[in-house]
């Protein structure tokens, strides 16, 4: 995006303006001296990450309908793009989702499955049986650091992860 | 025209100790694989911004140790827990750091 701030009133009259006088401040309008106004700080993020549907060689991603994912990537400095396939060319008409065009894409990464245990709407379903585990292993540090290295530290790569949770056949199917 | 098609790893290597990471707030396409990845490079000191609001992306980083700091208006974790669940712990224990956007 590249802009320096954004007026955003709506945080007037809370208290992050005292919390966080660094990020937010009370200016003058400028096109007004009788009215005041609210400013945010532009946060510029050194990486975008989303996970998409379809991707190309060049960087064109098509992702999500109606998310923030296109103003996320304008304003960030790198962009890192998962997708469920690599197709030829992504053509910016196609209706399944929403394009990015290869300018805002600094890399883009065949990933099948690649939210799971999180689901992608369309394709595959939530696991919920393994977020359920998740939450669980949150209780303490040393049980979600075995569910750590289960689910990271001892597996390899995407591929191997994806044998370890063994993907049920409806889900292979649906994603191609 | 630049080949931008890279694996998981070498595009974890687009991200640096410090780096600030934004996410979608949907709980829904979270890009696990590459999560997975960072926690296993072992980066350290991210903050992490969820764009309206956060969920698993979040939280994954800060229970791997990942990210300590957040920036969003909510963290949640869909129908699974009322609050992220990582995210709970570790801001409780006092060992993590949240900025409200609301």
């Amino acid at each position: 995006m590249g802009v320096p701030f954004t007026s955003t009133l709506g945080y007037a009259g809370t208290d992050i303006l005292e919390r966080r006088p660094d990020d937010f401040k009370i200016i003058e309008n400028p096109f007004d001296s009788q009215e005041r106004t609210v400013v945010a700080k532009a946060m510029n993020p050194d990486v975008a990450i989303f996970h998409g549907l379809k991707g190309d060689r060049l960087g064109n991603v098509l992702v999500q309908k109606h998310g923030e994912e296109l103003l996320l990537a304008q304003a960030s400095r790198r962009v890192i793009v998962t997708v469920e396939e690599i197709v030829n060319s992504v053509d910016f008409e196609d209706s399944d989702g929403w394009f990015i065009p290869a300018i805002h894409v600094s890399a883009v990464v065949h990933a099948p499955l690649g939210a799971h245990p999180t689901g992608v709407p369309g394709l595959y379903d939530a696991d919920e049986d393994r977020i359920n585990e998740y939450v669980k292993a949150s209780g303490t540090d040393e049980s979600f650091g075995k569910y750590l290295n289960r689910y990271v530290f001892e597996v390899g790569s995407h591929q191997q992860y994806l044998e370890l949770v063994g993907l049920r056949p409806e889900l292979e199917a649906v994603a191609r | 025209m630049r080949e931008k098609l890279v694996s998981v790893e070498q595009a974890a290597q687009i991200v640096k100790d410090g780096d600030h990471i934004v996410f979608n707030g949907s709980m829904d396409w979270t890009p696990m694989a590459m999560l997975r990845e960072l926690a296993r490079r072992e980066i350290r000191g991210i903050t992490a911004l969820g764009v309206v609001g956060g969920a698993m992306n979040l939280d994954f980083l800060l229970g791997a140790g990942v990210a300590d700091q957040v920036e969003t208006c909510s963290l949640g974790f869909g129908e699974y827990a009322r609050v992220a669940p990582n995210y709970e712990r570790l801001q409780k224990q006092g060992r993590m750091r949240m900025l409200d956007n609301t």
